[in-house]
C-alpha cells in the first residue's frame, strides 16, 4: 500500500480585503485605547507619551498587515505587549531596566487582555471605597501584611483588622460586580 | 427534609490564607461546588488586588488624543485612495499575457504605490489556486514596486509581505528552496520591525513547512512551535492549528508517531479552530493510528473525517480518506469489503481527472485481488483503467497508462506478483525525470 499524503492545509496567505470596507481605524483606536494604554503604562511601566507613540505604531501595523485578523482585541494587545517589550529593550541600552523587567515577558500574555480589563475595573472599584478601606486592602493584599501587622499600622485590634479586611474585600467585590454587571 | 448549609464569604475568605490542601481536607468544601466557586472568585479578587497595576497612582489620560486620531484616520484615508486608484490600474497591468506585465509596469511609474502592492498581493491569492505560475509573476511585480517606494516603515513592511507572498507562490509551485530564500529575506526585514511579530510568525510557519519538506526536521519543529506560541498570543486559532499541525506532520515524518498523534488529537479537541483544521486533524490522527496498527481507532477517525470532508464539500479529501479506509481493510485481509470501496475511489479520481491516483488506486485493486487469490480478475481491473486513460487522451496520463499496461501484460502472462506491483508503484511515485523503465523479464 502506498503512504497516502497527510492532509496538509497550507496556512492562509490570503490578503485581507485591503483597507476597503475595513472599520474606521479611529473608532478602533477609541475603543481599544484605554486597555492598550493600561497595558503599556501599568503592566510595562512605559511613560504615557511613549505609550501613545507605541499605540500609534501598533495601529499602523494593524492597518498594514494584509492578512485577516481573527481576533482584533487579542491581536492589538499582543502587539502592544511586544511593542512595550521592544521599547524596554531599546531603553535598556541607555538606562537601567525596571526591577521587574522579567515580568514584562509574561508567558501568559494571551490572557493579558482579560487580566488588564479586570485590573482596570478593580482600579475603578477601589476609587469608590473609603480611604481607610482602600488602605486596608493595600496593606493586606498588595503589601502582604498579616492581620496583626495591619492592626498595628491602623492602630486597632487584630480581631477588628480581620473584620476590616473581610468587609473591605466584600465591599470592593460588590462594587466590582456592579460595574461589570450586564444590564438587562 | 435536609436543608443544605453553605459557608458564607467570611468563612470562605479565611481559606485564602490557608495552604492549598486545606480545601480538600475540609469535609463540606471538598464536595460543595457552589462554595468552591465562591472561593475561586474570592481568590481571583485577592489576586487582582496583589497586582501593582491596580495600585499605580500615575495618571493616565482617559481621553483619546486628537492628533493620534487625526493621524490614523489620515493614513487610512490615503490608503483607501491608493487602493481605489490601484483597483483600476491593476486591470490594465494584468491584461494580456504574463510576459507583458513587467514591461507594462515599467512604462507606468505612477503605478508604483503601496495600494498597487496591496492589490497585487490580493490578486496573487486568487491566482495561486487557478494559475500558480501567474501568482509567482504577480508577487514579483509587487516586490519590484516596493523597491521604488519611499524608504519608511510602511514600505519595508510591504516589501517583507511581498517577499513572503512570493515565497508562498514559489512553494505552491513546487520550488521549496527558492521559496525558503524569499521567506528568509522576509524574516530579516520583519525581525527588525517590533510591530511585525505576527507577520514574522507567519513567515516562520512557512519556513517550518519548507524545512519539513527538505527534511530539516529539528529546525522545522522548533520554528513551528515558536510560531504557534505567537499565534496563540494573537488569538489566531486557525494559525495555531496550522503551526501545531506542521509540528505533528514533521514528527510523523520522523516516525515519532505517538507524539504526532497527541498533537493531532489536541487539534481535534481545540474549540478555537475552524472545521477544516479539525477534520484534517482527524484524518492525520487516523494515519497515525494506522501506522501504530491500531486499525479500529484509525477507521473510527477516518469515518469522522469522511463525514467532515463531505459537510465541508471537500470531495477530493473525502475520497482520499475513503482510500485510506479501504487500504486498512486490505491490511486486515477484508478484501470483499475493501475492493468495492477501492473501485468507487478510483471512479472518484477518474471524475476529477487525478490520473496518477487512478493508476495508484488500480494498483491497490490489483494487490487486493492478488492477496484474495482472485488473480483472474486483475486483467479486467487493469483494462478498466486503461479504457479511462485512452479515452482521456492526455499526455499527462502517459506514465500512468504505461504502468497499468505493464501490469496488465504481467497479469496476462500469469507473472503478477506483489513484488512486481511494488515496482510499478515505485515507477509511478518517482519524479518524472527519474523513472526507471519497466521491463517484464522473459519467461525462463
Amino acid at each position: 500500500m502506498i503512504e497516502l499524503d497527510v492532509v496538509e492545509t497550507p496556512p492562509p496567505a490570503a490578503p485581507q480585503a485591503s483597507t476597503d470596507g475595513a472599520p474606521d481605524i479611529g473608532d478602533l483606536y477609541v475603543l481599544h485605547r484605554p486597555l492598550l494604554l493600561h497595558i503599556a503604562c501599568r503592566k510595562f511601566r512605559v511613560g504615557e507619551t511613549e505609550a501613545e507613540s507605541l499605540l500609534q505604531e501598533v495601529f499602523l501595523s494593524y492597518m498594514t498587515t494584509t492578512t485577516k485578523v481573527e481576533n482584533v482585541k487579542a491581536w492589538l494587545v499582543a502587539a502592544m505587549c511586544n511593542a512595550s517589550r521592544h521599547y524596554w529593550r531599546g531603553q535598556g541600552k541607555t538606562e537601567s531596566l525596571p526591577d521587574n523587567f522579567d515580568d514584562h515577558s509574561d508567558p501568559k500574555s494571551h490572557s493579558v487582555a482579560e487580566q488588564a480589563a479586570m485590573e482596570i475595573t478593580m482600579r475603578q472599584a477601589l476609587d469608590y471605597l473609603q480611604p481607610r478601606c482602600r488602605e486596608t486592602l493595600h496593606l493586606h493584599y498588595y503589601e502582604g501584611r498579616s492581620a496583626v501587622d495591619v492592626a498595628e499600622k491602623l492602630e486597632t485590634t487584630s480581631r477588628y483588622a480581620e473584620k476590616l479586611i473581610h468587609n473591605c474585600l466584600k465591599r470592593v467585590r460588590e462594587i466590582y460586580f456592579s460595574i461589570t454587571a450586564v444590564k438587562r | 427534609m435536609i436543608i443544605e448549609q453553605h459557608y458564607d464569604e467570611e468563612v470562605l475568605a479565611e481559606f485564602l490564607a490557608e495552604p492549598s490542601d486545606a480545601v480538600t481536607r475540609d469535609k463540606h468544601l471538598g464536595s460543595c461546588g457552589l462554595c468552591l466557586k465562591t472561593l475561586d472568585s474570592l481568590r481571583g479578587s485577592a489576586q487582582i488586588l496583589r497586582e501593582a497595576a491596580v495600585w499605580d497612582k500615575t495618571p493616565v489620560s482617559a481621553a483619546p488624543r486628537s492628533e493620534t486620531l487625526a493621524f490614523l484616520r489620515g493614513m487610512q484615508k490615503s490608503m483607501l485612495d491608493e487602493d481605489a486608484a490601484a483597483a483600476v490600474w491593476i486591470k490594465q497591468l494584468l491584461a494580456g499575457s504574463r510576459e507583458t506585465w513587467a514591461p507594462r509596469l515599467a512604462e507606468h511609474p505612477e503605478w508604483r504605490t503601496g495600494g498597487m502592492v496591496r492589490a497585487l498581493l490580493k490578486q496573487s491569492d486568487s491566482a495561486i489556486v487557478t494559475v500558480p505560475a501567474d501568482a509567482v509573476s504577480i508577487t514579483q511585480l509587487a516586490l519590484a514596486i516596493t523597491e521604488h517606494l519611499p524608504e519608511q516603515p510602511a514600505s519595508r513592511h510591504l516589501r517583507a509581505l511581498a517577499r513572503y507572498e512570493l515565497g508562498y507562490a514559489l512553494w505552491y509551485t513546487g520550488a521549496p528552496v527558492a521559496a525558503l530564500a524569499e521567506f528568509d529575506a522576509a524574516a530579516v526585514i520583519f525581525a527588525a520591525m517590533p510591530q511585525a511579530e505576527f507577520d514574522l510568525a507567519r513567515v516562520d510557519l512557512m519556513r517550518a513547512m519548507v524545512c519539513r519538506m527538505i527534511e530539516h526536521r529539528d529546525e522545522a519543529v522548533m520554528i513551528a512551535s515558536a510560531a504557534a506560541e505567537v499565534f496563540h498570543r494573537y488569538g489566531d486559532g486557525d494559525r495555531v492549528a496550522a503551526a501545531r499541525s506542521a509540528t505533528a506532520l514533521t514528527l510523523q515524518g520522523a516516525r515519532r508517531i505517538r507524539e504526532a498523534l497527541a498533537l493531532h488529537l489536541s487539534i481535534v479537541e481545540d474549540r478555537q479552530i475552524g472545521e477544516t483544521w479539525r477534520v484534517s486533524a482527524l484524518q492525520n490522527a487516523a494515519l497515525c493510528y494506522r501506522d501504530l496498527h491500531e486499525f479500529e481507532s484509525a477507521k473510527s477517525f477516518l469515518s469522522r473525517a469522511i463525514t467532515g470532508f463531505e459537510k465541508l464539500g471537500k470531495m477530493t479529501d473525502r475520497s482520499k480518506s475513503r482510500w485510506v479506509f479501504a487500504q486498512i481493510l486490505v491490511q486486515q485481509q477484508r478484501y470483499d469489503a475493501a475492493l468495492p470501496m477501492l473501485r468507487e475511489v478510483r471512479e472518484d479520481f477518474q471524475e476529477i481527472g487525478m490520473f496518477n491516483d487512478v493508476a495508484l488506486a488500480s494498483l491497490d485493486i490489483a494487490e487486493a485481488l492478488l492477496a484474495a487469490g482472485r488473480i483472474s480478475e486483475i486483467g479486467d481491473a487493469c483494462r478498466a483503467a486503461l479504457d479511462y486513460f485512452s479515452q482521456s487522451g492526455l499526455t499527462q496520463t502517459e506514465p500512468a497508462l504505461r504502468a497499468i499496461a505493464f501490469l496488465q501484460e504481467a497479469a496476462a502472462a500469469g507473472r503478477i506478483t506483489t513484488h512486481r506491483i511494488q515496482d510499478v508503484r515505485s515507477f509511478l511515485l518517482a519524479p518524472a525525470d527519474n523513472r526507471k523503465p519497466l521491463f517484464l523479464e522473459l519467461p525462463s
